[in-house]
């Protein structure tokens, strides 16, 4: 695995979960969860783990370690993508705000709507431009709400236009095919 | 004014002079905590410390803490205290003398002990002593080292390691929170009251023994 930074974003696939496969199948993308570096490993600090800052459910905004997805290959995969040309006073900001952000709660999505969405083509479409994607949208925010005015749209992830009101819907699959992050470990879309 | 209100006025003249790896101990209206304030005779049953502070310059402007909770070792807002001073009340104290190089330790090892488990056996291990000498007159002492789990925590032997583990070994001394260093286990038996009782940290806010 490379040499994480601050800010840099983690994409989970998570095996043996219905709604982690709902959301792959409805979204058509191999990921169903994302979180991000809040402090990397530096041995020369005596930090001797990546720690990650994600959206749990039923929890809400919480640090944990990177290792908690590796430890577990049976269950996780993971993957790693990276906003290029980031200079380190805009990662100090996003980290900043995923820090206030500590504790901030968890948006259940509906199972029932999740299930509609994944049987009927129509209600699905619908539903993805609604729907609030807890854990994918927390990291939209931190970069659009760390970066100036001039660099607000490199930091969109979504392809189609999205009002800042919005930016609630992105999805795991939006960041996983977005080309305004680089994939840096485990490409897959 | 309510408590409560007299409270929160007090906590906002407090929380702008918080520190990295200040204490912060914390009584709650529960029966856990009564059952823990009981056996250990102290105010206190919890106890959190200080991650990080507002910076100067910066858009981060909170205080975030982090201790030992059921799910083990977890940051919060400290907005998850002083939200309801109906429920909580807290204490502040400060070890002195603390070096910037020594807080950034203290840092380190918090951080890499995130999510390590609560240790409910060593909790209950000090029930089980408490409640065996009000029967039988005798402590448990060794169901209680028996049930000790050195990789997971309480809330206070967490804070007590953090601190242990960062000083040089001269100076480990004036950073033990506990008076029983006989024991085997004096590092693990620490409790919130011992840190409140304890000489080695000083007290900033409302101090209760």
């Amino acid at each position: 695995m490379p040499n994480l930074f601050e800010a840099d974003i983690i994409l989970v696939h998570t095996r043996g979960n219905f709604i982690r496969y709902l959301i792959r199948k409805l979204t058509n993308s191999y990921w169903d969860h994302v979180a991000m570096v809040l402090f990397p490993k530096d041995y020369s600090r005596g930090r001797h783990y990546n720690q990650i800052v994600e959206a749990v459910y039923p929890r809400g905004i919480e640090i944990h370690k990177l290792d908690k997805y590796f430890k577990d290959p049976d269950r996780y995969d993971v993957g790693i993508k990276r906003i290029p040309q980031l200079d380190d006073q805009t990662r100090t900001r996003v980290v900043q705000f995923m820090l206030m952000n500590v504790d901030a709660p968890y948006y259940k999505g509906s199972v029932v709507r999740f299930i509609l969405a994944f049987l009927f083509k129509k209600f699905s479409a619908k539903f993805l431009m609604k729907q609030r994607f807890c854990s994918s949208s927390f990291v939209q925010k931190s970069y659009y709400d760390a970066v100036n005015w001039e660099q607000k749209n490199r930091m969109i992830f979504r392809n189609d236009f999205i009002s800042s009101m919005e930016l609630h819907i992105t999805t795991p699959a939006d960041i996983a095919k977005s080309n305004n992050a680089k994939w840096i470990y485990n490409k897959k879309v | 004014m309510k408590n409560s209100d007299r409270k929160i006025e007090l906590w906002k003249k407090v929380e702008p002079k918080l520190q990295v790896a200040d204490l912060i101990l914390v009584k709650e209206k529960s029966l856990l905590s009564k059952t823990i304030r009981s056996v250990t005779k102290s105010y206190w049953s919890h106890i959190v410390i200080v991650l990080s502070v507002p910076q100067k310059d910066t858009i981060f402007s909170n205080v975030l803490v982090v201790g030992a909770e059921p799910h083990g070792i977890e940051v919060h807002r400290i907005q998850k205290y002083t939200r309801d001073f109906e429920f909580y009340d807290l204490g502040v104290k400060r070890v002195p003398g603390l070096s910037e190089e020594i807080k950034e330790k203290v840092l380190s090892y918090i951080l890499n002990n995130v999510d390590i488990p609560y240790d409910y056996a060593r909790l209950l291990g000090f029930l089980f002593r408490y409640f065996g000498h009000k029967i039988f007159l005798k402590g448990n002492k060794h169901l209680m080292n028996s049930l000790i789990n050195k990789d997971a925590f309480i809330c206070s032997s967490f804070i007590q390691r953090a601190f242990y583990e960062t000083m040089s070994k001269e100076k480990r001394d004036a950073i033990i929170f506990g008076n029983n260093r006989e024991s085997k286990f004096y590092l693990e038996e620490i409790t919130p009251a011992d840190v409140a009782r304890s000489k080695n940290s000083k007290w900033i806010f409302n101090p209760h023994n």
